[in-house]
């Protein structure tokens, strides 16, 4: 009997969908499908407002907000990227903030849903440091974040 | 009395992004194998959570705010959540979404208020369906795995419909991941 060289294992389509969950309950409150194909790894609440939540992943940085009265996920309107992203946390102070670690190196700053600016001290500026003909990209605000939009 | 019981486990299963917490100032919460693992520093000793019997790996876990409550999602038939008291070790609740394809959950959060879960699903994974951790029995040689004729008998667990042969020949076209699944150094595994 000749052995199967191949398989064919039938797949559906990539899933990729967020769920939330009262979890006390076991009920689901909404799903939504963040991505068609592009991996996402990491989903988090905004710490101040429990309805927002983030999603990163590669050429991925959304929010979308929960509505617990309709029991849906939507989206919000956020800057687009193309970084691959491969870590976020929140912060709570000045205001929920996201900063997101990127695949190069750099360290972003989101305010909500909108780019705000990418950190100096970022690993990608450290090892290449700024170019001398581009002083502008040197200026830095008082809290130490380079502005570059 | 008698029946064996856990008494420490090494190595940490590396393949879960943030996969350790602290419980309190001297407990960290981590997963080793098909384990979660509670591990008191200062009195060196572990407690366990054990993924269910059924499921094939911990795919993530995530710790509530005031740190009672710890969710485990696993890969079984589906993609399954069970969240556990972290002082009685007792399973508190089961959440089963029946519309994901996928089998794995891959990130998941608590938010502020304990409220609500969240949960990412991954790729649809059923190709990748490979005995694992949870099997002791499936300690084979990686290099081994692309070419041997591997008997079915050797795999329990792993049904596959229709294809399921004594000279069932791995096909070469397996993703390269699913050789790499034994990273975790847990005594049954290695």
């Amino acid at each position: 009997m000749t052995p199967f060289v191949h398989t064919c294992v039938p797949t559906g389509s990539p899933d990729w969908t967020v769920v939330c969950w009262n979890w006390n309950k076991s009920k689901a409150l909404a799903a939504v499908q963040v991505s068609e194909s592009s991996p996402c790894s990491s989903v988090s609440f905004s710490p101040l407002d429990a309805s927002v939540i983030a999603v990163t992943g590669t050429e991925k940085v959304s929010f979308y907000r929960l509505d617990t009265a309709a029991n849906n996920l939507r989206p919000i309107p956020s800057t687009p990227t193309t970084v691959t992203a491969l870590c976020h946390v929140w912060l709570k102070v000045p205001s929920d903030h996201l900063v997101i670690g990127t695949d190069t190196g750099s360290i972003l700053v989101y305010d909500k849903s909108t780019y705000l600016t990418s950190l100096k001290e970022s690993p990608v500026n450290l090892l290449n440091p700024a170019d001398p003909l581009n002083p502008e990209a040197e200026q830095s605000t008082e809290n130490g974040c380079t502005v570059d939009r | 009395m008698s029946g064996l019981t856990h008494r420490f486990l090494f190595g940490v299963n590396a393949e879960i992004s943030s996969n350790i917490h602290f419980i309190d100032d001297s407990t960290i919460l981590y997963v080793a194998g098909h384990n979660v693992v509670l591990y008191d520093q200062l009195e060196a000793r572990q407690k366990f959570i054990h993924g269910a019997e059924k499921s094939e790996k911990i795919t993530s876990v995530a710790l509530c705010e005031h740190k009672k409550y710890v969710a485990v999602a696993e890969r079984g038939e589906g993609a399954m959540i069970n969240v556990y008291n972290t002082k009685t070790l007792r399973k508190y609740k089961t959440l089963v979404y029946e519309k994901w394809v996928t089998k794995d959950v891959i990130a998941m959060a608590f938010s502020n208020d304990n409220q609500t879960l969240l949960t990412l699903g991954g790729e649809e994974a059923r190709h990748s369906a490979m005995p694992n951790c949870a099997m002791p029995n499936s300690a084979m040689p990686n290099s081994a795995m692309p070419n041997s004729a591997m008997p079915n008998s050797a795999m329990p667990n792993y049904t596959m419909p229709n294809y399921a042969m004594p000279n069932y020949t791995m096909p070469m076209c397996m993703p390269p991941f699913v050789h790499t699944v034994h990273k975790c150094a847990c005594s049954p595994c290695v």
